[in-house]
């Protein structure tokens, strides 16, 4: 009877003690979108991270992209988003606009988190002070990828970083000229508006910003950023003098490629393409042979780099998180802790410390071997990022796509595209 | 045994009978009747709320009034020509379907060997609907490498690289290819309208001396006019609400040439995070199609035929 009892009160006190300690638990939620190859990995972090810090226990919700946004403007509207949420740099000015993000300036100052992982595409500067609201989860840059074996065949030499523009079309020519393949796997030199917000940057200007980045916030933008609409028609005349050639695939044929696997480089019928760095992995598997990753060709006369490195994805704190130090904690954990980074591996893009990307050079495979030092070649090459476009970017895109495929349509003319499109972003700023 | 005998006639009497059955009546729908409240009728009444606002879904809605409205009537290019793209793919698509799916019908309406597995096969595109495998499948035929291609290339020894489905020209021409395709269920339809018509009449037009065509005209088109203007009805409304073809297979391009009215309102929702304007561009499509039905109804008693005169 007595060892019944003893028993009963081991197992009474046991249960009350961790109940206890499940109480003082303290529990945030982790959100991330992105493949099944992703959650694997952040599910195994946030197992080392519990190990860690007993206290916090930490809820997983992740799924894929489109479903990721559509949950998450729902928890908005209800004021519940997660307390650690991923974010990106599309979407992030319209959560901060919307008051939904935390500032994260005090846990930089008291050093809860390192400057280092905090990129300056999130800064703002209001009033002298700043206010940050995402941590870098790892850079990625746009490169042309390209495939050295067709270079040789067309005897083309291969590209040397710093080469420019002209460098470019000559060398497109030459491989139309001694191949039955195409020089570029599309009739641009980058698959969308990006392509053109390079030129500008190498022009000295900026798509919104215009020549100052730090001249006003993206809120403040109301009306289109460079002066000069023969930069519209320098840049898009290159591409059509390309097509012209031979030496772009035409539009018919490339705009039907919706994705990295159906690229003209990946089936053999180009010798290059443009891609973000983090899309090599899937373009060289798509390919089945090697390919090198370079930077974006420069303008002649530039003034300034047009090649910037973007964070792939922040960690960001709701500002309806009621345990924000612990939220605080586990991004810090995530981005600083080298074991961690050990089975992350690098998968949201090359991590913003060195120390973590020192530890895992020695671990990588070739592919990804190629991003890290494509990364590092596109640092010397790089400017600084513009801060985020204005939430109606969406629509300025959309009205490019559309004035450029005209252009290539041989419907307008590169002059008549460039009066419509500067029109059409003044009309989308002046009605948001 | 008295109160007996009024307990039954209480029991049966006909307004409890009623009573009992309209309720087990509404249990037995409820399932339907609760989900078409929640999920119909509910969000229609909030969507009208919301294209009074300007809402991008994470903020709070902010009341605009009429401006939605007045924006789409006033300054919205891309309105008026994704309207304009829509009632042609509309009114070219549904007649040359229908035409197709009767065409069928009455060819699987012969008492011949094999004729069930015909019908079954031929309905089968209609199963596939707008899905990714179509997509991919129109890019084979209508690509600029595509099937088309290659046999205008073999037999014609014309060498042609464009992309039908990406051209500006024929892009649209693609999506009402597709609807056509997919006949499948206006052709049961007919196939059923057709088994309802008397062999009796086409007998006495045989003794008549009536050929093929006048059977057909006289007696076939007549009789199955209720099922045309059925038929005619349902398609022209799937016709304006067209979505998924068009957003899997050309994503509105080349420069919105196939942005069909759905397609548009998908766009401001859920690209450009514009809820109020896109719950207010529905409210203009229902009114459309209300009216457009509307005005179908009204010409029905020129041209449908009725043996009971009208009363269903």
């Amino acid at each position: 009877m007595k060892k019944k009892s003893f028993v009963l009160w081991v197992t009474i006190s046991l249960v009350l003690m961790f109940s206890i300690s499940v109480m003082a638990q303290t529990t945030i939620s982790v959100a991330w979108w992105g493949s099944q190859d992703r959650h694997n990995r952040t599910l195994e972090v946030i197992e080392m991270f519990e190990e860690e810090y007993p206290d916090i226990n930490v809820e997983p919700e992740f799924l894929g992209f489109d479903g990721y946004w559509e949950k998450m403007a729902a928890q908005a509207a209800g004021r519940n988003l997660p307390d650690v949420m991923q974010h990106g740099y599309g979407l992030i000015p319209q959560y901060i606009e919307a008051d939904l993000l935390l500032d994260l300036a005090p846990y930089v100052e008291s050093g809860e988190i390192s400057r280092e992982y905090i990129d300056d595409t999130i800064v703002y500067q209001n009033n002298g002070s700043e206010s940050m609201y995402g941590v870098n989860l790892g850079y990625n840059a746009i490169g042309l990828v390209y495939d050295p074996a067709m270079l040789e065949e067309a005897g083309v030499e291969d590209f040397e970083p710093g080469y420019t523009y002209q460098d470019l079309m000559e060398k497109s020519r030459k491989i139309a000229n001694n191949t039955d393949f195409y020089a570029k796997s599309s009739y641009l030199l980058l698959d969308n508006i990006d392509g053109f917000c390079t030129f500008l940057r190498q022009n000295g200007t900026d798509l919104y910003y215009g020549e100052d980045f730090a001249s006003k916030t993206f809120q403040e933008i109301e009306e289109i950023g460079y002066d000069d609409d023969q930069l519209f028609v320098k840049f898009h005349e290159m591409e059509l003098e390309m097509v012209e050639a031979g030496a772009f695939a035409p539009i018919d044929r490339s705009s039907e490629v919706t994705n990295v696997e159906e690229d003209l480089l990946a089936s053999g019928e180009a010798a290059m393409s443009a891609i973000w760095s983090n899309q090599l992995v899937a373009m060289e598997r798509a390919a089945d042979r090697p390919l090198n990753l370079t930077i974006l060709p420069k303008y002649k006369d530039q003034v300034a780099e047009g090649l910037f490195l973007q964070p792939s994805q922040y960690f960001s704190v709701a500002s309806n998180s009621e345990n924000p130090d612990a939220a605080v904690k586990f991004i810090n954990f995530f981005v600083d802790n080298v074991e961690a980074n050990k089975v992350l591996m690098g998968e949201r893009g090359v991590p913003a410390s060195a120390k973590v990307r020192d530890a895992l050079i020695p671990l990588l495979d070739d592919t990804t071997a190629k991003t890290f030092d494509y990364i590092d070649l596109a640092v010397e090459h790089s400017g600084p990022i513009a801060p985020p476009y204005p939430e109606v970017h969406n629509q300025t895109m959309q009205e490019y796509d559309n004035l450029r495929e005209m252009m290539f349509y041989g419907l307008i003319t590169p002059e008549e595209a460039a009066r419509q499109f500067r029109q059409k972003v003044n009309q989308i700023l002046a009605n948001r | 045994m008295s109160s007996l005998t009024e307990k039954a006639k209480d029991l049966f009497s006909s307004k409890k009978i009623k009573e009992y059955d309209n309720l087990a009546g509404f249990i037995f729908i409820s399932p339907w009747l609760i989900g078409f409240i929640a999920f119909t009728i509910i969000p229609m009444i909030l969507s009208l709320g919301v294209s009074f606002t300007r809402y991008d879904v994470i903020s709070a809605p902010e009341w605009v009034g009429l401006k939605n409205y007045i924006d789409i009537f006033t300054v919205d290019s891309t309105f008026r020509s994704s309207i304009k793209i829509t009632f042609f793919y509309a009114f070219v698509s549904v007649p040359l379907r229908l035409a197709f799916a009767l065409f069928l019908a009455v060819l699987f309406n012969q008492k011949r060997k094999m004729v069930g597995l015909y019908r079954t096969l031929f309905y089968i595109p209609s199963v596939i609907g707008g899905s990714v495998a179509v997509a991919v499948m129109w890019r084979q035929l209508f690509g600029s490498s595509g099937a088309l291609n290659s046999l205008l290339n073999a037999f014609f020894g014309m060498d042609i690289a464009r992309s039908w489905i990406r051209h500006p020209q024929s892009a649209l021409w693609t999506l009402i290819f597709l609807a056509i395709w997919q006949f499948g269920s206006p052709m049961l339809i007919f196939l059923a309208g057709l088994k309802q018509i008397p062999g009796s009449l086409y007998e006495a037009a045989l003794i008549d001396g009536a050929n093929w065509w006048q059977k057909f005209f006289k007696i076939t088109i007549p009789m199955l006019s209720p099922v045309i203007l059925f038929n005619l009805i349902m398609q022209i409304i799937s016709g304006f609400m067209m979505f998924t073809q068009a957003y899997i297979i050309t994503e509105g391009g080349p420069f919105d040439q196939t942005l069909v009215y759905v397609l548009y309102l998908f766009r401001r929702a859920f690209s450009f995070y514009e809820m109020g304007y896109a719950s207010a561009l529905a409210w203009i499509l229902l009114v459309i199609v209300a009216i457009i039905t509307v005005i179908i109804f009204k010409t029905a008693p020129h041209w449908v035929y009725y043996e009971s005169k009208g009363e269903f």
